[in-house]
């Protein structure tokens, strides 16, 4: 039944590859992004998918890059995938980056 | 498929724009104008703003003004705005503070302007629209 499912699975979001949204998503749980975003994010787990497109800052916990990103990024982790791209800067705290990648930012750790 | 469905988690907000989804779940708090073709809105999610869809099923809390063909409204939605529908079906419990129109048969609409514009001694004047 509607809502009625397990806490887990109504704490993730996924934004569809078809969608497309303009404005400010914050969310506690997971977040999956696949369609295409202008504007900020801020969540624990944010997933930019091969299809998923960001213009705007990132703030999380845990940041994996497979789509585009533009813009500030800053996470304990990120890590960009082969097919990620990432423009803009990004802070870290551990930082991953598979061979393909195109990074293209100014990157520095962050300050405790 | 599981990518057409779009979902907003219940820890989520979101304001702003969504264009171009085909199905989205909502359990989260949302603010925007929505043009899609099915909307879920979970018991513990609640939207602010304009729906168009085909098909709406409510079980949240919803504000603004919908214009769907199909409407469902569950025993837990709370609904205020303006409802304009097709076909609704609302279970025992759900409560509305709203205004429900059913007048979605474009045709009938166009006759009923047509007739306006006739009838309309001024012609500067705009014929009501329903």
């Amino acid at each position: 039944m509607l809502g009625k499912t397990n806490n887990n699975e109504t704490e993730k979001s996924i934004i569809s590859s078809d969608m497309k949204i303009k404005g400010k998503i914050s969310a506690e749980g997971e977040l999956l992004l696949l369609g295409s975003v202008v504007g900020d994010i801020k969540c624990h787990n944010l997933y930019v998918e091969d299809t998923g497109t960001l213009k705007g800052n990132i703030e999380a916990d845990v940041v994996t890059v497979a789509g585009k990103c533009d813009g500030q990024v800053s996470a304990d982790v990120v890590s960009v995938k082969s097919t990620g791209k990432i423009s803009g800067e990004v802070f870290y705290e551990n930082i991953s980056i598979e061979e393909g990648a195109i990074v293209e930012a100014q990157i520095a750790k962050k300050k405790k | 498929m599981a990518n057409k469905q779009a979902i907003l988690g219940s820890g989520a907000r979101f304001s702003g724009k969504i264009s171009n989804a085909k199905s989205i779940e909502i359990n989260g708090y949302v603010e925007a104008d929505l043009t899609t073709e099915k909307v879920t809105i979970g018991s513990t999610g609640k939207f602010l703003g304009s729906v168009q869809s085909d098909l709406v099923v409510i079980a949240g809390e919803y504000e603004g003004k919908m214009q769907a063909d199909s409407v469902w409204l569950t025993e837990t939605s709370r609904i205020s705005g303006e409802v304009h529908y097709k076909s609704l079906q609302m279970d025992r419990g759900a409560a509305l503070n709203c205004r429900v129109v059913h007048n979605w048969n474009e045709n009938e609409v166009k006759l009923e302007d047509e007739t306006s514009q006739i009838q309309e001694d001024n012609p500067d004047e705009k014929p009501i629209k329903k």
